[in-house]
């Protein structure tokens, strides 16, 4: 690959530069020492420890093939699983990834081919999951600089089922979930206590990622879009308005913090008890019936998030795939292979976990224990993921902004939309993107 | 106005220095506190409201947590050898060149000095990402010991220089060429006349060293990935999941981290204090 | 060492000093010179997805000039750097002024005053963020005890800041504090006894002995917290992610977020070589402003 041609050329300025290298000893980097062992690096996240603690050793036993983990925080994974594909040091045999870094390692030549190394899919997977590691994009249209007619290929595998669900107290919807926002807005009206800090809902405001990913269902929901034809900014639409206008009003019932939640306080409001409902994902879900965790044990419950116009459930899948400089691709394939194997997911799901192959996620025996099952395929079903770009991030960021300004201003919906949209297009626009 | 009388002015002053060191101390460990109170509660004691002084039901079980699931105890470790032979390294080699900027350099390369050897923190570590990485993997280096300690000792070496510089700078060399004159070599000298006075500046640099290196992320996050040779730092900041942070968890780990720093200062401090050889030499 | 400093001939007097500093030369010229080469190899290039990079030349810096956020987040590390170096310096000074004597329990007071500095910084934010958190921190429901009203720190466009700039106060005027004092105890005695003796009053000792002895340790202290407090990260990430709207967004976060979530290597590189530069005018400005006459 050319990037490695670059690379060497740095190395040779490196090294005739330096001239210090004393210690020639062994090159390279010490990896994770060929064919009996896969190193899995990830970030951290308790939506992991059913497949940490359970599954991995499940996994060793069964095949004999030795697993190490790494784990750092999500930025600093996101870094280090940079560097090793940037530098193709092969430090690890698999990366776990957020969905949105598909496109990114994919696109750079970071990801081994699974098409090539003989994975095959079956209908078993709930498909809107499994197009997520698809590269270029199975549906949609795709970034400049990638050809349009290339074939879509298997680059990674969905690892553990991350959807937005609504989670509600069903002792305070005494009549079921939700059917639509109207419905959540009135049960905020109606019972809302500051006083006593009850809140009506309660979300993610911190500008950027946090925001966007709380404000998109209801963008989509109300009618809007993010990326129309031909990559056509449309978040500033009379229905993406709207959308924003009810999203502030509903905010008028939250905690007076909300603009610098994140998905953590956002959680723990909600299982402190503080909030009727949310939107969150299902990484939380086993929280909420532990008492070390939650005040409201076996008060939660969960569906889709609710419809307006539409309904629609955002999609924020862990990925794996293979580094394409993994020390031991073929332990690697072995693990991908055994852990989307529908019999392990079958197991995987009955010992608490997401799962994200169908007959797992209908399994009568898992869903008793994970109640969250039912509506986790429910929404992956009309899950909709982030626009499939690796330049999604920056427009992601000046949309957030934006938003965050908006909530901060409780008010001036069509301006702040207007100025993300301005500004976003100009970017768009300088990326080469045709943007009408 | 009367002037007071010198005993209550000295009582006075005596009484508003107590103040203010209370007031000090105040400001300073109330978050220190909040950490340890913190430590020792479950999660959803964390975000209690009203948020309670000291927790209702206190547990250790984070600190448990921290050992037996997330190899705290292999990160201490790795911590303690790397961060303690980096900064002796870098402090030996630091003063000999500090000593030699002090006593040699003309002032008008001052300026120069202090950019070069102020250098490397300016870059951003960003920036420093592929070509660290690159010449360590070229040496060898990469989720070994080794290479973290030449990295810190790397990196500690400009402050170390600049430091003890400042410090040997403030020390007469008047004194130095005294003790020569009355036939003391130059190395007596030094260790007779400067290292003592210079002992405070000695301290502080060590402390400050020690501190910053151990607490230090960014190269141990990349040049590290293993419980092999990663330090307390990336352990500790794998404890902020991507949806969920572990707050109680990630107080013990600031603890626990805490703990080995307080206790050298504590040490070390005594000689924090005024070199009491002056006399010797007169 | 005993070897190289014994005292000789012309030769080993000429070359001593500059064997005492060749090892600090080698490690610094390594960890700067190439990572910097790098760096402005790179703010010369384009990334684009699965293609070879390209060479733009001088288009990202370019670029960088009229880019307003970018500005804008200059402007705010600037302010925050040097309140905060500021603040932190005159409150280090005052404490080293108040503990130089010898007084009982100073050993366990100092230690106590230098933990803020000990604590990992992800956890001091961490902390603080718990500290700040509107609903449940400890802050929020003081204000709310004593004026009703519960305070939202950190999602106020104005106080956000403030916030930040208190939170490097409080974990780095140990620094200062440290520093002054190891300088205070530094200092040579007999010019303080002479002054005594002399009559001169308190404050003239301090300002006409105290502080021009303590010239060069001031200067590599502000030239070290200005430069620490220039690059600030972790508590800006933890916090407020740059946020409420722009109020918080400091330059590294600027180039942290261009590199890694943005994908733009070339033009991070270009915004890194660009506070280089700028850190090292303010470096120079620092040291000119107190030139010694040693």
């Amino acid at each position: 690959m050319i990037r490695r041609q670059f690379l060497r050329n740095s190395l040779g300025t490196v090294a005739a530069a330096a001239g210090v290298h004393t210690l020639s000893s062994c090159g390279g980097t010490k990896s994770s020492g060929g064919r009996g062992q896969i190193t899995l690096g990830s970030y951290a996240d308790p939506a992991l420890d059913i497949l940490k603690d359970v599954l991995l050793p499940e996994f060793e036993k069964a095949t004999g093939t030795r697993t190490e983990w790494v784990e750092a925080d999500f930025s600093g994974w996101l870094q280090k699983a940079l560097n090793d594909g940037q530098t193709k040091a092969g430090a690890f045999d698999i990366y776990v990834m957020d969905d949105l870094w598909v496109p990114r390692f994919a696109g750079a030549g970071y990801l081994a081919n699974l098409d090539e190394l003989g994975f095959q899919i079956d209908p078993d997977f709930v498909p809107s999951a499994l197009d997520l590691g698809y590269w270029p994009p199975k549906n949609g249209l795709r970034q400049p600089g990638i050809d349009a007619r290339a074939k879509s290929t298997l680059y990674s595998l969905p690892l553990i089922s991350d959807v937005q669900l609504l989670f509600y107290r069903h002792d305070i919807y005494s009549n079921g979930a939700p059917a639509t926002w109207d419905d959540v807005l009135r049960m905020a009206r109606q019972k809302c206590d500051p006083a006593h800090r009850q809140y009506g809902w309660v979300t993610r405001g911190v500008k950027g990622n946090p925001i966007v990913n709380s404000f998109f269902v209801m963008l989509h929901d109300f009618g809007g879009d993010i990326l129309g034809e031909n990559w056509k900014v449309v978040f500033n639409s009379p229905q993406a308005v709207e959308a924003l206008e009810f999203y502030l009003k509903l905010l008028t019932y939250a905690p007076p913090g909300v603009a610098e939640f994140d998905s953590d306080q956002e959680g723990e409001t909600l299982l402190q008890g503080n909030a009727f409902a949310a939107t969150m994902w299902t990484g939380w879900c086993r929280q909420t019936d532990d008492p070390a965790r939650s005040r409201v044990v076996n008060k939660i419950s969960f569906d889709v998030p609710p419809k307006q116009v539409r309904q629609v459930a955002k999609l924020g899948l862990f990925m794996a795939g293979i580094a394409s400089s993994a020390p031991n691709r073929a332990g690697a394939l072995e693990f991908l292979k055994w852990f989307s194997s529908s019999e392990t997911q079958l197991r995987f799901a009955r010992a608490g976990g997401t799962p994200f192959k169908m007959s797992a996620l209908k399994d009568s025996e898992a869903r008793q224990r994970s109640r969250w099952l039912d509506a986790t395929l429910k929404a992956l079903t009309i899950g909709v993921p982030s626009p499939r770009t690796s330049d999604w991030s920056k427009v992601e960021d000046i949309l957030g902004t934006e938003l965050n300004r908006a909530l901060l201003e409780k008010g001036k919906a069509k301006q702040h939309l207007d100025a993300a949209a301005a500004e976003a297009t100009a970017f768009l626009k300088s990326a080469g993107y045709p943007v009408g | 106005m009367p002037r007071l009388s010198s005993t209550t002015r000295r009582r006075l002053w005596l009484g508003m220095r107590v103040i203010l060191i209370v007031l000090a101390l105040i400001i300073t460990l109330l978050p220190v506190y909040w950490m340890v109170n913190t430590s020792l509660k479950t999660q959803v004691e964390v975000f209690t409201s009203p948020p309670t002084l000291w927790p209702e039901n206190p547990t250790l079980a984070n600190y448990v947590n921290l050992f037996v699931r997330r190899h705290l105890g292999a990160y201490l470790l790795n911590s303690v050898i790397i961060v303690g032979s980096a900064v002796v390294l870098s402090l030996i080699i630091g003063s000999l060149a500090a000593y030699s900027l002090a006593r040699f350099g003309k002032a008008r390369r001052q300026e120069k000095v202090n950019f070069w050897v102020l250098a490397p923190r300016m870059i951003p570590p960003v920036a420093l990402v592929v070509p660290m990485f690159l010449i360590l993997q070229q040496m060898g280096l990469i989720n070994r010991k080794l290479g973290l300690i030449l990295v810190y000792t790397a990196f500690n070496l400009p402050f170390v220089a600049l430091m003890m510089r400042s410090f040997f700078q403030e020390i007469p060399v008047d004194l130095e060429e005294a003790a020569m004159v009355d036939g003391a070599s130059r190395l007596r000298s030094i260790r007779e006349i400067v290292l003592p006075l210079a002992a405070p500046g000695l301290v502080a640099t060590s402390i400050f060293t020690l501190i910053v290196t151990f607490n230090e992320f960014f190269f141990a996050l990349i040049l590290t990935s293993t419980p092999v040779a990663a330090t307390l730092p990336v352990g500790t900041a794998a404890l902020i999941g991507k949806t969920q942070t572990l707050y109680g968890e990630m107080a013990a780990a600031g603890v626990v981290a805490a703990v080995p720093l307080v206790i050298f200062a504590l040490l070390v401090q005594r000689h924090l204090v005024r070199g009491l050889t002056m006399g010797a030499v007169k | 060492m005993a070897r190289t400093l014994g005292v000789g001939g012309e030769w080993r007097r000429k070359s001593l000093p500059w064997l005492l500093l060749a090892p600090t030369i080698l490690f610094v010229g390594a960890m700067t010179i190439l990572p910097l080469g790098y760096s402005v190899a790179t703010s010369f290039r384009e990334f684009p997805l699965g293609q070879a990079p390209a060479f733009v030349g001088l288009q990202n810096y370019r670029n960088l000039i009229g880019d307003a956020n970018f500005l804008s987040s200059l402007e705010t590390t600037l302010v925050f750097t040097i309140a905060a170096t500021g603040i932190e310096f005159v409150l280090g000074l005052g404490l080293a002024l108040l503990l130089r004597q010898e007084f009982s329990f100073q050993g366990i007071i100092r230690s106590s005053l230098i933990v803020p500095m000990a604590i990992a910084p992800i956890v001091v934010g961490i902390i603080w963020r718990l500290l700040y958190n509107a609903d449940v921190g400890l802050f929020s429901y003081a204000a709310q005890a004593l004026t009703g009203h519960s305070v939202s720190v950190l999602s106020s466009t104005t106080m956000a800041l403030p916030a930040l700039i208190l939170v490097d106060v409080w974990e780095w005027t140990p620094f200062m504090f440290l520093l002054l004092l190891a300088g205070i105890q530094s200092l040579p005695q007999e010019p303080f006894e002479a002054a005594r003796v002399d009559g001169a009053s308190a404050w003239n000792i301090f300002r006409h002995l105290t502080m021009p002895m303590l010239r060069p340790v001031i200067v590599v202290a502000l030239l070290i917290r200005a430069l620490d407090a220039f690059t600030v990260f972790d508590q800006v990430f933890v916090l407020t992610q740059g946020g409420p709207g722009t109020a918080t967004e400091v330059a590294t976060l600027m180039v942290y977020k261009t590199a890694f979530r943005f994908s733009q290597f070339g033009y991070a590189a270009s915004m890194a070589v660009a506070l280089l530069v700028l850190v090292m005018f303010f470096s120079a400005a620092i040291t000119r402003a107190f030139r010694t006459s040693v």
